[in-house]
């Protein structure tokens, strides 16, 4: 197996001349690898982890400091309406769909001695571009750390509705930061389901770059269903040029911790995004979700909706309650005029104590802008549930009726096939 | 003799702190059509829900059987499943909820309980669209959300589809007649013969009589302040319409059972 030394530092750094884009890059990540040896773990004083139960810090600093060698990762990526191609990687291969390498779309590991200019540029802009906030500690932490992701360049004549199915299984180590970027080229439109599928006992940190060119539309949709001890924290940035659009659905369903970060900047004229997002948490975990759209260009538009169930048996103490939390952020700048921004977060409550939380934040510097928020947490309405119990459903089966519905809104929106199957196949019903 | 289906005794009922209910008494017997009429205010609703077990009345005294057995002691969805139906006077809208699917759901699984076969999605269909059309249900309703938004003659003729797909025992139908136009008065009247012609038990609560021309009922009773104050023929629901509820109430008894 390649040391991850061979694989960053294959370039040649001859004296004087100058660096090359890897030389760069490794150099980055040395320094960021060097700065997160005298790290500091957030708080919650901390903004953005406001709302993250203080023993959740004491855990992650317990992986890490024992943080296990690298030893594999294990990828699988597969086109829904194919067969399944399961691709397991250590440094060495990876086999990709017959029809996407046809059809010029680039998948590799990012780390690896294959060298694709467009890779290089990418990774290298991404890392001079990391976050230094205290608050960004986990993605930089991750950009000196990551011991892999995958790369992939989705080329401007590629589209299709089929999307590509990353599943990130569950691999030996108990910490691990992967680091994935998605390139899509000007006119290219294509659809992305990640799975990430933590194993119990275990921390993944992944980091997600979406690179979007002018006129580049990408739907992003990502489930997170992990086991009930694991520790899932998610970082996706997305950048879009003018007139690109971006779109992401998520759904975080198990974990007994989940943190899914959305940052956009919508640089171009015209961009939009629409981000929607389903948490169903129960006894004993936390999901939590993080976005901040930037709008830095004139009519830019963004639609933020988020739904959350929220469910425990027990009057507990805080620590073991469900606990759940939407913090999102608009940001406009002053040269940002017609820009239209909404964001919404409703939450169903079937417990009998709470524990959500919802912050909106705008920070608005332009003039002629829409721009609308709003937060409402309920529990569920008796009325509802006597109606349907009174047509012969168990009380649970109306609760899962009422809840589905309440999330209908969202999941109505995923396009019908394969995709909508995998996609709510954790919703059950 | 009859069988009784339903009987009520001596039902005392209170919600919030406040008497609605008052030592109210009535009989359903199998096959009939009970009217129940009376001002707005004495009670009818709260009987219906408490009947259908409405977890927020309490009932304080009395009893409830229902075909022998103690309709108190089981849970809304038992009752449910024991076939009694309640046709909502305010329907309750579930957002999200496809009709299609609710109902398909609704009637296999009281086929399940009747020991009948469950149908395939496309053989639902067919009997929905059978019953739509024999309701005038239009069919761009069946893709929306569960009475979202429908007017109030929709959410009723969408009550009695899921009478006629529960096959329950007995109806409640809280003032089914209300909001309805003349052509769908009269099909929710044929609907309520047809399940009478199976000796289905109806309960109809209504304000007029109009309905009950179309479907004469066995027994009309008025209500008034939490009980059952007079039992009668078809000639009552007249004389209501004649001379107001005041004045019926106090009368002598006439034609009363
Ligand atoms: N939550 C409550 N708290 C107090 N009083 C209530 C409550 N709910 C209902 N009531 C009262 O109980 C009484 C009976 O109400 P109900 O709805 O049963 O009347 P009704 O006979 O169906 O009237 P209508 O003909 O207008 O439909 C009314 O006076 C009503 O205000
Ligand atoms: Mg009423």
């Amino acid at each position: 197996m390649p040391s991850k030394k061979r694989q960053i530092g294959s370039g040649k750094n001859l004296e004087g001349a100058m660096p090359t884009v890897q030389d760069q890059i490794e150099q980055i990540r040395h320094n960021l690898q060097h700065q997160a040896q005298s790290i500091n773990l957030p708080s919650p004083s901390l903004e953005k982890w406001r709302y993250v139960l203080p023993s959740t810090f004491t855990k992650m600093a317990e992986y890490l400091e024992k943080k296990t060698s690298v030893k594999e990762d294990r990828f699988v990526l597969d086109q829904l309406s194919h067969d399944k191609i399961e691709i397991y990687f250590d440094g060495k291969q990876l086999i990709i769909p017959k029809h996407l390498k046809q059809a010029g779309v680039i998948v590799q590991p990012i780390l690896s001695s294959n060298i694709e200019q467009v890779k290089l540029q990418q990774l290298l802009c991404y890392l001079k571009n990391v976050s230094s906030s205290p608050e960004e500690w986990l993605t930089r932490y991750n950009a000196g750390q990551f011991v892999n992701g995958l790369f992939i360049h989705v080329p401007s004549s590629y589209k299709s509705d089929t999307p590509i199915c990353i599943k990130l299984s569950g691999s030996t180590q108990k910490f691990q930061n992967w680091c994935h970027l998605i390139d899509a080229a000007s006119h290219a439109n294509t659809s992305i389901l990640i799975d990430a599928l933590g194993a119990d006992e275990s921390w993944h940190n992944q980091v997600f770059h979406y690179n979007l060119s002018a006129d580049a539309h990408l739907q992003v949709y990502n489930i997170s269903t992990g086991q009930k001890d694991s520790l899932l924290t998610q970082h996706h940035l997305a950048s879009l040029e003018d007139s690109a659009s971006f779109l992401m659905s998520s759904l975080i369903k198990g974990s007994g911790f989940v943190r899914q970060q959305t940052t956009i900047d919508l640089r171009g004229n015209h961009a939009s995004c629409n981000v929607t997002g389903m948490h169903l948490t129960q006894e004993k975990q936390q999901h939590h979700y993080v976005t901040t759209v930037n709008h830095l260009c004139p009519n830019t538009q963004s639609e933020q909706t988020f739904k959350g169930i929220l469910k425990h048996t027990h009057k507990l103490n805080d620590e073991k309650i469900a606990r759940a939390s939407f913090l999102g952020k608009i940001y406009i700048a002053p040269q940002a005029i017609k820009t239209e921004a909404h964001q919404s977060y409703k939450a169903l409550l079937l417990a009998p104590e709470a524990g959500i939380y919802a912050k909106p934040e705008l920070e608005i510097y332009a003039d002629d802008v829409k721009c609308s928020h709003g937060t409402a947490t309920g529990a569920i309405d008796e009325d509802m549930l006597f109606y349907l119990m009174s047509r012969g459903f168990s009380h649970e089966m109306a609760a899962t009726l009422i809840t589905a519905g309440f999330l209908e809104e969202i999941t109505n929106k995923i396009p019908e096939g394969l995709l909508r199957q995998s996609f709510l196949s954790p919703i059950s019903l | 003799m009859t069988n009784i289906v339903l009987d009520i005794q001596n039902l005392h009922v209170m919600r919030d702190g406040k008497k609605i209910l008052d030592g109210l008494n009535l009989s359903i017997t199998e096959g009939s059509l009970d009217a129940i009429m009376g001002p707005n205010g004495s009670g009818k609703s709260t009987l219906s829900y408490v009947i259908a077990g409405h977890p927020n009345y309490q009932v304080t005294q009395g009893t409830i059987s229902y075909l022998g057995q103690n309709l108190l002691n089981m849970s809304v969805d038992e009752r449910a499943r024991a076939g009694i139906f309640l046709g909502f006077q305010y329907p309750i809208e579930i957002p999200g909820v496809s009709i299609s699917h609710f109902l398909r759901l609704i009637y296999n699984s009281r086929s399940r309980q009747l020991g009948e076969k469950e149908v395939d999605s496309f053989t639902f269909l067919k009997k929905l669209k059978e019953l739509r059309l024999q309701l005038g249900i239009s069919e761009d309703m069946m893709s929306r959300s569960l009475n979202a938004g429908f007017s109030g003659g929709e959410k009723k003729k969408l009550e009695m589809l899921q009478m006629v797909l529960l096959r329950p025992t007995i109806a409640i139908l809280d003032e089914a007649d209300s909001g309805l136009d003349i052509d769908a008065l009269k099909i929710v009247a044929s609907t309520i013969n047809q399940q009478r012609q199976q000796s289905k038990s109806i309960v109809l609560i209504t304000h007029y009589k109009r309905l009950l021309t179309y479907t004469v009922p066995d027994k009309i009773h008025i209500m008034s302040k939490g009980k059952i104050v007079k039992t009668g023929n078809q000639d009552l629901a007249l004389q209501l319409e004649e001379k107001g509820y005041d004045k019926v109430i106090k009368a002598p008894i006439a034609g009363s059972v």
